[in-house]
C-alpha cells in the first residue's frame, strides 16, 4: 500500500513513512470510509426499497390501470378502446375482473382480492406466470402461508351474486389451488387470489365484461425509471377515455408511501452529513498532527526550495490520498452491508409493516459522486484551514522555533 | 565584482530590530565569516540572503537581482538552485537513508536525480561517506552526518553556500576538518561561502570577517 501511495508524489512518502502519521492516516481512512458508507447506505436502502417496491407494484398490475368510474364499474372492451389502445403503440394490455370476497381453508377465513384473468395478456403485463387449469385458483404466497394452504389442496371462496333461493346469501364454490403465486408486496400476497376471467364472470354473472384494464406502455426502460413516461401516458389516456373512466399509474394504491420515502432520504441524507463531518474532524486532526510532527521537515523543505504552491500541492495531495482510499474502502463496506442486508434475518423488515422483506441496496452513480464530491469538498476546507496555519509562519520564524 | 549588494538593511521581528540598516558587499566566489554575540543579527542577515525571509526595508541584490522583487515561486526556485545550506542541526530525515535525503533538494526542484548522482557519488568519496549513502542517518557519527548535510547543500551546484553554525555541533578536529572542507568545496563549485560562527578557531581559517553587533556592522 505504500508504495501505491507513492503515485500520488514523492513527497508524500515522507509523511507515510512514519509509522505513527501512517497509523493516524490508516485510521483516519477507516473512520471517513465508515462514514460514507453509512451516508451511501442510508441513501441505498431508500432507493433499494422504492426501486423493489415499485418493481413489485408493477408485477401486480402493469404500468397502468383503467377502471370504470360509473356506478355500475363493468364495462366491455369494445373497438373504440382496442382503437385507442393501436393509436398509442399500446400492446400489452390485459382486461380483467376484480371482486371482493373471501377464502376459507383450514377452518380458517380470510377476505382476498379474487381477479378474473386471462392468463397469457396477463402474463405479458406483469410477467408474472402461473398455470390456471379452469376449475383452478392461484393463490398469493403469503395468504398460503398463513393459512397453511399447499398446491392441490382445495380452498373455499365465496361469491355475492346468484343464490337468490338463499335470500342473497353468498354462495360458496370449492377450487383447486393450482399454483402460489409471489409478488414481492406483502399485501398482495397475502390478499390476491387468480382464476380464470371466462370462470369468475360467469360465477359473477358479469358476460364478457370487465371492470379493470391493466396495461403496459411502450418502453423498455425499468419501471423505476420510467416514471415520468408512465404520467405522461396516463395524461394521455384519460384524454382519450374521458370523464366516465379512471386511469392510475401502478404506484398509485401506495403514492403516499413512496413520497413519503423520498422526502425522508433527503432529510437523513442531510442529517447524516454531521457523520462525515465529525470524520473530518478527524482529518483536522490529522492534519494538525502532521503539522506539528513534520513541522522540522516543512520548514526544512521550504528553505530547500519547497514555494508554498509546491507545499499545497503536497499537501493536497496527502488529503486527495486519504479521500480517494477513504471512498475505495467505503465501497468495500457498502458491498458488505449489502451482503449482510441479504444474510443476516436481525436486519429482515416486518413485511407486514413495510410491505417488502428484504431490503437490497441501490445507490446510483449519481449519489455516488455526490457524496464523495461533498466529503472531498470537507477535506480540502479543512487542509486549507491547516495551510493557513502554516502559511502564517514565516520559515525564518519556523526554522528557528523548530531548530533551535 | 560582488554577488551579493546589501543596502540599508532593516529587520523587525515585531518591536525588536534585529538588524539596522547596513550597507554590505560579498563578493564573487569569496569565502566570509560572521561573527557575533547571541541576537547580533548574525543568522538574521545570512537567512535573509537565504530568501528564506523578506526585509522589512532595505535591500538585497544578488547577481544584480533584488531578492524583494521576487514572488513566492520565484524566491523558492532561488533558494532551490542558487543557495545551499548547511545548518548547525544537520536535520537528516530519519525514514530516509542518506541518498534520498541528498535527493531532497533535487526532487523538490524537479530535477532528475540521476543526473547529479554520479556527482554526488563523487562528493561522497571525496568526504569519505561514499559507505554511508545507503544507511540511514541514525547509523552515522556526528560528523558524517555533517558531511552528508554538506554534499545534500552542494548537490545542486548552488552558488552561494550559506552555513549557520556548522561546527556548532562538532568536536573542535571534526569542526576544524568540516571547515576545510567547506572552503575546498565552495573553491570547486565556484561558490561565495559565508558562515556565521561564533568559534574563534573557525573564523580564523577565514581571510574575510564580518562582525556584528546590535544589528550593525561592526567597523
Amino acid at each position: 500500500m505504500k508504495k501505491l501511495l507513492l503515485i500520488f508524489g514523492p513527497l508524500t512518502e515522507i509523511f507515510i513513512k512514519d509509522k505513527s502519521s501512517f497509523r493516524f492516516a490508516v485510521g483516519i481512512i477507516i473512520g471517513l470510509a465508515f462514514s460514507i458508507c453509512i451516508i451511501l447506505s442510508t441513501i441505498g436502502i431508500m432507493d433499494g426499497f422504492d426501486f423493489t417496491f415499485k418493481r413489485a407494484l408493477k408485477k401486480s398490475v402493469g404500468d397502468i390501470y383503467i377502471y370504470s368510474s360509473g356506478r355500475e364499474g363493468f364495462y366491455q372492451v369494445d373497438d373504440k378502446m382496442k382503437e385507442n389502445f393501436k393509436r398509442l403503440g399500446i400492446t400489452d394490455y390485459s382486461p380483467l375482473v376484480q371482486s371482493e370476497s373471501f377464502l376459507i381453508a383450514n377452518e380458517e377465513t380470510k377476505g382476498v382480492i379474487i381477479r378474473g384473468i386471462d392468463p397469457l395478456t396477463f402474463k405479458a403485463v406483469t410477467t408474472l406466470s402461473f398455470p390456471l387449469a379452469n376449475s383452478d385458483v392461484a393463490i398469493g404466497s403469503e395468504l398460503a402461508s398463513q393459512l397453511k394452504i399447499k398446491i392441490n389442496d382445495e380452498v373455499v371462496l365465496t361469491f355475492v351474486s346468484g343464490e337468490n333461493e338463499m335470500n342473497g346469501l353468498p354462495v360458496l364454490k370449492r377450487f383447486r389451488v393450482g399454483a402460489i403465486v409471489k409478488h414481492g408486496i406483502y399485501q398482495k400476497d397475502l390478499r390476491l387470489v387468480y382464476m380464470e376471467r371466462s370462470k369468475l364472470q360467469a360465477l359473477l354473472g358479469m358476460g364478457n365484461r370487465v371492470n379493470i384494464i391493466s396495461l403496459n406502455i411502450p418502453s423498455q426502460k425499468e419501471a423505476y425509471e420510467q416514471i415520468n413516461e408512465i404520467s405522461l401516458f396516463q395524461q394521455k389516456l384519460k384524454t382519450l377515455f374521458g370523464f366516465s373512466f379512471s386511469v392510475k399509474p401502478f404506484w398509485n394504491e401506495y403514492s403516499s408511501l413512496i413520497e413519503a420515502v423520498q422526502i425522508e432520504k433527503k432529510a437523513i441524507s442531510l442529517t447524516l452529513q454531521t457523520i462525515v463531518v465529525i470524520a473530518i474532524f478527524n482529518v483536522l486532526a490529522f492534519v494538525i498532527f502532521l503539522n506539528e510532527r513534520h513541522s522540522r521537515s516543512l520548514f526544512l523543505f521550504k528553505a530547500m526550495g519547497l514555494s508554498q504552491k509546491g507545499l499545497v500541492k503536497i499537501w493536497f495531495m496527502l488529503v486527495s490520498v486519504i479521500w480517494f482510499f477513504s471512498c475505495l474502502l467505503s465501497i468495500l463496506f457498502i458491498q458488505a452491508v449489502d451482503w449482510a442486508l441479504g444474510h443476516f434475518s436481525f436486519l429482515q423488515l416486518p413485511s407486514d409493516i413495510y410491505y417488502i422483506g428484504r431490503l437490497n441496496l441501490l445507490i446510483d452513480q449519481k449519489n455516488y459522486i455526490l457524496v464523495f464530491f461533498i466529503t472531498l469538498l470537507w477535506l480540502f476546507l479543512i487542509s486549507w484551514i491547516g495551510l493557513r496555519r502554516m502559511k502564517k509562519q514565516p520559515i525564518l520564524q519556523g526554522l528557528r522555533k523548530e531548530f533551535a | 565584482m560582488s554577488l551579493i549588494k546589501i543596502n540599508k538593511l532593516v529587520k523587525k521581528f515585531g518591536k525588536v530590530q534585529a538588524l539596522s540598516g547596513f550597507d554590505l558587499e560579498f563578493g564573487h566566489e569569496k569565502h566570509y565569516v560572521i561573527q557575533g554575540a547571541s541576537g547580533s543579527g548574525k543568522s538574521t542577515l545570512l537567512y535573509l540572503m537565504g530568501g528564506l525571509d523578506r526585509p522589512s526595508s532595505g535591500s538585497i541584490v544578488i547577481a544584480g537581482q533584488d531578492l524583494s522583487s521576487l514572488d513566492d515561486e520565484a524566491l523558492a526556485l532561488y533558494r532551490n538552485r542558487f543557495v545551499g545550506f548547511v545548518f548547525q542541526f544537520h536535520f537528516l530525515l530519519p525514514t530516509m537513508n542518506c541518498l534520498d535525503n541528498i535527493f531532497l533538494p533535487a526532487r523538490i526542484g524537479g530535477v532528475e536525480t540521476s543526473k547529479i548522482k554520479p556527482q554526488i557519488t563523487k562528493l561522497a568519496e571525496h568526504l569519505e561517506v561514499a559507505h554511508c549513502l545507503l544507511k540511514y542517518p541514525f547509523e552515522l557519527s556526528g560528523g558524517e552526518q555533517q558531511r552528508i548535510n554538506i554534499i545534500r547543500a552542494l548537490s545542486l551546484r548552488p552558488k552561494l553556500l550559506l552555513c549557520d553554525e556548522p561546527t556548532g555541533n562538532l568536536d573542535s578536529l571534526n569542526g576544524q576538518r568540516v571547515t576545510v572542507l567547506l572552503k575546498a568545496l565552495a573553491k570547486e563549485f565556484g561558490a561565495t561561502l559565508v558562515v556565521v560562527t561564533h568559534d574563534d578557531k573557525v573564523a580564523s581559517q577565514f581571510e574575510n570577517h564580518i562582525i556584528m553587533r546590535d544589528g550593525k556592522i561592526s567597523p
